[in-house]
């Protein structure tokens, strides 16, 4: 059988659809910037959504607690495992969200 | 290819372990060192190996809190390498680690340690316990016994720091080089220089004006600068009060609010009315 190209467009449609839907339901985090720095916000008490992960990085995330625990650790691991190697200085977003 | 240090890493997850055990995992700290029971060539090990910690480090706890002092002087054999050494370093907001022995051990530890404290306050949600804190300090000691043992490394840290829970008070610490840990009801003092200090700090708690417990923080400085002074008169590894040049000891305090370092002027105003 021959896979035809936009059924794959489909299929991913369909996934963003269904994860979207899944994420509606969560309260929503907010990230304002002003001239002293970032406000990070969030309504819902129940559970933490917004952590912190080094000394000017904060992650706030809505989604599985599985994944964003991982994504979380994987996070500190990284800018920890930086700031020691190096310097506080050096740990930057920039790097640490492209993973490298 | 070798991998990048900061490289998403799925196979490994902190949780399981602590700061150290990230960091051997990732190939940036020493595997603990193996004591090795059987004597080797080239090595002191059986002969006349000796624990040199030259420096005097001295804390103890007054009226607001505990007051740590350190010498400046940094040796190597009977070389002076430095005379604006740090050997009073904070490793938190309200924990300081004062250290004798091998610089480069020590600030390594000391480097260790303060990730550590953050690591577990970032993935565990909570801060460290005193009582974790000071366990991990005896760890690392522990983990480098081995190499003190190849007589390279040592290290005899003071650890000093504010618990709030259960009750809000100043707790101090001193350790041996295999990492057992001692926690001192007035004071403690490590290094060569030691000896000397000691002797005045006991005095000064039994039969001085009043107990170290009980002193204002001008009488408690005043008590350091001498202390470390008269170290320095003996001790060619201390450098006590260079008059000439002006260095005088470092000296922080930790209390409720945090960690206080004492500015130079300060101290060179209490050194001027009561030791000079």
């Amino acid at each position: 059988m021959i896979e035809e190209p936009y059924r794959w467009v489909e299929a991913i449609a369909n996934r963003r659809e269904y994860i979207e839907a899944q994420l509606a339901s969560g309260s929503p985090i907010a990230a304002v910037g002003y001239h002293d720095g970032i406000l990070f916000l969030t309504v819902g008490q129940t559970r933490q959504k917004i952590f912190e992960v080094y000394d000017r990085i904060v992650m706030g995330a809505i989604g599985h607690p599985g994944d964003i625990e991982r994504l979380r650790m994987a996070a500190i691991e990284l800018a920890s495992t930086e700031g020691f190697t190096r310097a506080a200085a050096d740990v930057s977003l920039r790097r640490a969200t492209a993973g490298r | 290819m070798e991998r990048s240090l900061v490289a998403f890493d799925q196979s490994f997850s902190g949780a399981a372990g602590d700061f150290p055990a990230l960091l051997r995992h990732k190939g940036l700290l020493a595997p603990a060192a193996v004591v090795n029971s059987t004597p080797q060539i080239g090595t002191p090990q059986g002969t006349s190996w000796q624990p040199t910690e030259a420096t005097t480090i001295l804390a103890f706890k007054f009226s607001s809190g505990v007051l740590v002092a350190g010498d400046r002087r940094a040796t190597a054999g009977n070389t002076v390498v430095y005379d604006r050494a740090d050997k009073v370093l904070e490793i938190d907001r309200h924990s300081i680690m004062a250290i004798a022995g091998v610089p480069a051990t020590a600030w390594e530890m000391a480097r260790v340690l303060e990730h550590s404290f953050q690591y577990f306050r970032r993935t565990q949600l909570q801060e460290m316990s005193v009582d974790g804190k000071v366990r991990a300090l005896s760890k690392l000691l522990r983990d480098n016994f081995g190499f003190v043992m190849q007589g390279v490394g040592v290290v005899v840290p003071i650890f000093a720091t504010y618990d709030s829970d259960p009750k809000p008070e100043a707790r101090l610490y001193f350790y041996d080089a295999m990492g057992a840990q001692f926690e001192a009801t007035d004071y403690a003092a490590t290094g060569s220089g030691s000896p000397a200090v000691r002797g005045i700090l006991y005095y000064e708690n039994n039969w001085g004006a009043k107990p170290l417990q009980k002193l204002s923080e001008e009488e408690a400085i005043s008590i350091a600068l001498r202390a470390l002074d008269t170290a320095a008169e003996s001790d060619t590894s201390t450098g006590g009060v260079d008059r000439g040049g002006k260095i005088y000891p470092l000296i922080k305090i930790v209390s409720s609010e945090g960690i206080t370092t004492l500015p130079e002027s300060k101290i060179a105003a209490v050194f001027k009315k009561t030791v000079a």
